[in-house]
């Protein structure tokens, strides 16, 4: 049962093998649909898994919640990699959120106070910063008509805000110290390390 | 670990090439302008959200803290 659950709102939050709609969706959707989608739907399908099946199904959850870590570290990983291979600009922001997505789902898989409360966060962090990169995207792309990132250079000049809201964007998508990115991921991996302890030693993370 | 660095190559990767590299030759892009009116509008507000809850964590960790904790309880995983 946790596992039908965990599947089918895996789709929804755009889960590593299950994720291939939402990069796709992602780009071929104007602006505001693109931020609505990363901001309230994904989270959704990461509300879903913790909300019923953490809280309907504790035995299924402690069972195979090794799964879902596994899966969330090869999310990451994923999603960073595959968003460094784009070309397009919005490709790599809806890549982003599905390494963003493997955070929520680490920091679930721990099951301790600080890595649930850093995924909660992590949600919230998500939603905005990658509603401000669609929101960004778009308006480049209103701007410039091009979304091909080799064929554009030096924005920077010409709209200094633009440019100043992306590179917080992107600060705290990395998780630097003083954005809401930072305190989702260390929280996360204090989660991660309080298991790895617990377990004395050694972890795959 | 990994995916923080690999998070912030791709980031500042694409935020060097776009905005901060050498300017383009393309002729299209020589004159764009700066967001305007009401775009400042979105950008401010989703700027000022992610700095503030980045400061002052707190004011969300609260709420998020009363929800987790019953369901962990729950679990059986937190004494």
């Amino acid at each position: 049962m946790f596992l039908a659950f965990y599947v089918g709102f895996g789709i929804l939050a755009g889960i590593w093998p299950l994720h291939t709609w939402s990069p796709d969706g992602h780009a071929s959707a104007p602006t505001a649909v693109s931020m609505l989608h990363a901001g309230v739907l994904m989270k959704l399908g990461a509300y879903g898994v913790v909300r019923l099946g953490l809280g309907l199904l504790p035995d299924g959850t402690t069972q195979w919640v090794w799964l879902v870590g596994a899966i969330a570290c090869v999310n990451i990983v994923y999603g960073a990699l595959s968003a460094m291979a784009q070309t397009d600009l919005k490709y790599v922001i809806a890549y982003s959120s599905v390494s963003h997505m493997g955070v929520v789902m680490l920091g679930m898989a721990t099951l301790t106070e600080s890595g649930l409360n850093g995924s909660v966060f992590q949600m919230f962090a998500h939603g905005i910063m990658t509603g401000l990169f669609f929101a960004l995207v778009g308006l480049v792309y209103e701007k410039a008509h091009s979304r091909a990132i080799f064929s554009m250079g030096g924005f920077g000049q010409m709209m200094p805000g633009i440019a100043t809201a992306f590179t917080i964007a992107g600060l705290s998508s990395l998780g630097l110290p003083a954005t809401a990115g930072f305190v989702a991921e260390f929280l996360t991996f204090l989660g991660r390390l309080a298991v790895a302890a617990s377990r004395g030693g050694s972890s795959p993370a | 670990m990994i995916g923080a660095f690999l998070t912030s190559v791709y980031v500042l990767r694409v935020a060097k090439q776009i905005f901060w590299g050498p300017k383009s030759p393309d002729p299209h892009f020589q004159h764009l302008p700066d967001a305007q009116g009401p775009e400042w509008a979105a950008l401010v507000i989703l700027v000022v959200t992610l700095v503030l809850f980045g400061v002052a964590p707190s004011i969300a960790l609260g709420p998020v803290d009363t929800a987790t904790v019953p369901l962990l309880l729950r679990l059986g995983v937190l004494q």
